[in-house]
């Protein structure tokens, strides 16, 4: 996607294309504005989940059954649950914005809540980033290939396919492969993430799932281009048809795909919880569930922000990558507003 | 038109199923959604005639020659307090099986019991139910062994008590005649199987998907209402107002909302609970604020791209040559321009409910969605998963039922969305 970016100037009409310096300060400027903005939805998320937790019945330790009452006052006392919630509220950020995400209540009782991300959270980030780079190979080349012949049985085949995938559903996919596991001599292996035989499957179903999603946007978008005049124009011209396609269909169809890649990977985000409850992985999706059930506050709450700043991040990142690569987009923000 | 016929028929029978998930779990599937079959012990999860039990019993006229150990040619019942049938007759089978069970257990070999040594165990039962009995008559493969599945077969009728007496007694008189032994012709086979409690799967299914059209149905119409409101609104309006709700927007779409969805799910759950004793009436409640909640979090695409469809007509030639005439806004917005984003927005909000559907089975299915008793298509397919390799059709059911659902109405909007999309570039 990007080096079929980068020659995008070229598919446009002149006067459009040039990032001059005043483009790049503004870009900057919008990266700035957006981190701020980050930085505030964060705090309103933090204070969302902690409102949402703390009104909640039950506690961390309602599990441990039968102990005396001195002893729960005294566990909430080591974690400072006897306190006011604002001081709550106020000590908790400050240790977040040191870096210290607290000790776990209840998932894992005894190490840190940092401890248990840090082992938790790079399976998940590598189930979704093997994932996203499954989707992006399928989506782009079934959505091209599709866009590219609209109406033929190729596109037929390829987009009835996406649709299947996305009415099934990611459980029934993900069922189905955890079935075939259960075949006798399949090589696949059940549970964990530390193996390519544990890795290959979810990795599949997860990737195959968002890559019909990207199939479709992809394609709509092709078939939109190929409709517009250019086509025609170019062809007219005597320009051969594969490098109209290459060279001016496809990139100006992907770029403004870059959008559409944060909800992309939040879909990713919200699959890898059904695929690492069928393939039994022990991400930060399922600590994030677990935690939740037993009321562990500091471990739901790390778990909710870091997701929110990853799904941010990766939001800034596609939209600013968009940004520079699409001149189209800075021209509509200079004049104020896109539509 | 042609392309929508197949979806459109398919779209409308689910609705139909669901509205009539009621009736039909009674009179089609033969069973209740959430009570487990009397007989389920005898049967495996999913199972449809696993092993034979007395309601699909083999019509059998001599099962009376068996039971009738004071020879008056009935089984006398009497009826209980509690309206049960209690017969003197049935109660003394379950020490004869399980002096069967003893001896073949005892003889057991490889592949089965000797038929010799299962005839001299037969010797410590009752005379009259000897003939039923014999290796003779159980060594169906006519291999010289009994084996457990013979054994299993032989011996079904001798799990027959009060409650089967009550089935087979048609006529209601307490006293089974051999005819009525004979079985009834109404078969209470599980078409689907049953699930792991017992539960049968069709009227589980039939409910569950009323129940998960319901759900989404009111997620996708508070999304409906909300995106289609604010987002006209704001297109309508424009300037900054509009500029600011266009960034809200962006930066509603990067919020992770799923996660406080789950949180809200966890703990209403634990709420309603405590403010509701009855389990059902805590559980409706909470799938209510559940998906309303759903909803209420899924209306920013629908908003984007109801703001736009306002914003173009708001420029279209034909609202800026009425506005020249002189017409007033409110009659260019309530006469002109609403009714010209009915179609669109409804193509658009058609694709909301698959995905809701889909929502729903996903929150259900990691347990944060519907709660018992209620089933679900997302409950149905975590009950599935949790069971696959011993009786796929618990999953594949739901499954199927899942993705001709999502299928139909994904494809339903699609091509409403294509003629609509047409029909605006001819004119």
């Amino acid at each position: 996607m990007t080096t079929a970016g980068t020659e995008l100037p070229r598919g446009l009409p002149p006067g459009t294309g040039g990032a001059g310096t005043g483009a790049v300060v503004r870009g900057l400027r919008l990266v700035a504005v957006r981190g701020v903005t980050a930085v505030v939805v964060l705090l309103l998320v933090y204070s969302a989940s902690f409102a949402l937790m703390r009104t909640a019945p039950g506690g961390p330790f309602d599990r441990l059954q039968g102990l005396p009452e001195q002893t729960l006052a005294n566990l909430e006392r080591r974690f400072g649950l006897d306190r006011p919630l604002a001081e709550q509220y106020l000590v908790t950020l400050a240790g977040y914005l040191q870096g210290d995400l607290g000790p776990s209540l209840s998932f894992a009782p005894g190490r840190t809540v940092g401890d248990v991300l840090a082992q938790a959270l790079p399976v998940s980030l590598e189930l979704g980033a093997w994932a996203l780079l499954v989707a992006l190979v399928l989506g782009a080349g079934g959505g091209l290939v599709a866009g590219r012949y609209p109406g033929r049985w190729i596109d037929r085949l390829t987009t009835g396919a996406a649709l299947a995938v996305i009415s099934a559903s990611l459980i029934v996919l993900g069922a189905l492969g955890r079935e075939m596991l259960a075949l006798p001599g399949f090589p696949l292996q059940l549970g964990g993430f530390d193996s390519w035989r544990n890795k290959l499957l979810p990795v599949l179903t997860l990737g195959i799932s968002s890559g019909a999603v990207f199939q479709r946007l992809i394609r709509a978008n092709v078939a939109q281009r190929m409709s517009e005049g250019m086509w025609t124009a170019a062809a007219a011209r005597g320009v051969p048809g594969f490098r109209v396609f290459w060279k001016y269909v496809v990139p100006a169809a992907l770029v403004p795909m870059l959008d559409y890649a944060g909800p992309v990977v939040a879909g990713i985000l919200t699959g890898s919880f059904v695929i690492e409850a069928v393939y039994e992985i022990p991400g930060a999706a399922a600590c994030f569930v677990h935690g939740a059930q037993g009321r562990d506050y500091t471990l739901v709450m790390a778990a909710i922000l870091v997701y929110a700043a990853l799904l941010m991040t990766c939001n800034l990142v596609f939209e600013t990558l968009h940004w520079f690569l699409d001149p189209r987009q800075r021209l509509e923000q200079g004049r104020g507003g896109k539509r | 038109m042609k392309g929508m016929r197949l979806p459109l028929a398919l779209v409308l029978g689910l609705v139909v199923l669901a509205a009539l998930a009621g009736p039909l779990s009674i009179h089609v599937a033969g069973f209740p959604y959430d009570r487990p079959d009397p007989a389920s012990p005898l049967l495996a999860p999913g199972g449809i005639s696993v092993q034979p039990h007395p309601r699909t019993y083999v019509p059998d006229d001599r099962l009376m020659s068996l039971l009738d150990s004071d020879r008056d040619g009935e089984v006398a019942c009497s009826l209980s307090a509690e309206g049960r049938h209690f017969c003197p007759e049935l109660e003394e089978l379950p020490a004869v099986a399980s002096v069967l069970r003893r001896g073949f257990q005892a003889a057991q070999g490889e592949a089965g019991v000797d038929r010799d040594e299962w005839d001299r165990t037969l010797l410590s039962i009752p005379e009259r139910m000897r003939p039923r009995l014999w290796s003779e008559v159980l060594d169906l493969d006519r291999d010289r062994l009994v084996s457990r599945d013979e054994w299993a077969q032989g011996t079904s009728f001798l799990a027959l008590d009060g409650e089967d007496a009550a089935l087979f007694d048609v006529n209601g008189d307490t006293r089974l005649t051999a005819d009525e032994l004979a079985g009834t012709p109404e078969t209470r086979a599980h078409m689907l199987g049953t699930d792991s409690l017992g539960r049968d799967l069709l009227a589980r299914l039939l409910y569950g998907l009323r129940v998960s059209l319901l759900v989404s149905l009111a997620a996708a119409t508070v999304s409906l209402l909300l995106g289609t409101l604010l987002g006209l609104f704001s297109g309508l309006v424009g300037g900054t107002a509009d500029r600011i709700f266009l960034r809200l927007l962006e930066v509603l779409q990067s919020v992770p909302f799923l996660f406080l969805v789950i949180l809200l799910s966890v703990f209403s759950r634990d709420v309603l609970k405590m403010r509701w004793q009855e389990a059902e009436t805590a559980a409706l409640a909470q799938a209510v604020l559940l998906f309303a909640a759903l909803g209420a979090v899924q209306w920013f695409s629908l908003a984007r791209y109801a703001r736009g469809l306002a914003v173009s007509l708001k420029q279209a030639p034909f609202v800026q040559s009425l506005s020249g005439m002189g017409f007033s806004t409110p009659r260019l917005v309530v006469r002109h321009i609403l009714p010209n984003t009915v179609l669109p927005i409804s193509a658009y909000a058609v694709l909301l409910v698959p995905a809701l559907v889909l929502e729903e089975a996903f929150l259900s299915f990691l347990g944060f969605g519907i709660q018992p008793p209620y089933p679900s298509l997302g409950t149905l397919l975590g009950e599935g998963v949790r069971s696959m390799g011993r009786s796929p059709l618990l999953l594949l059911a739901p499954a199927l039922t899942v993705l001709v659902l999502a299928w139909s109405v994904n494809l339903l909007g699609d091509s409403l969305a294509r003629r609509l999309a047409g029909g605006r570039g001819r004119t």
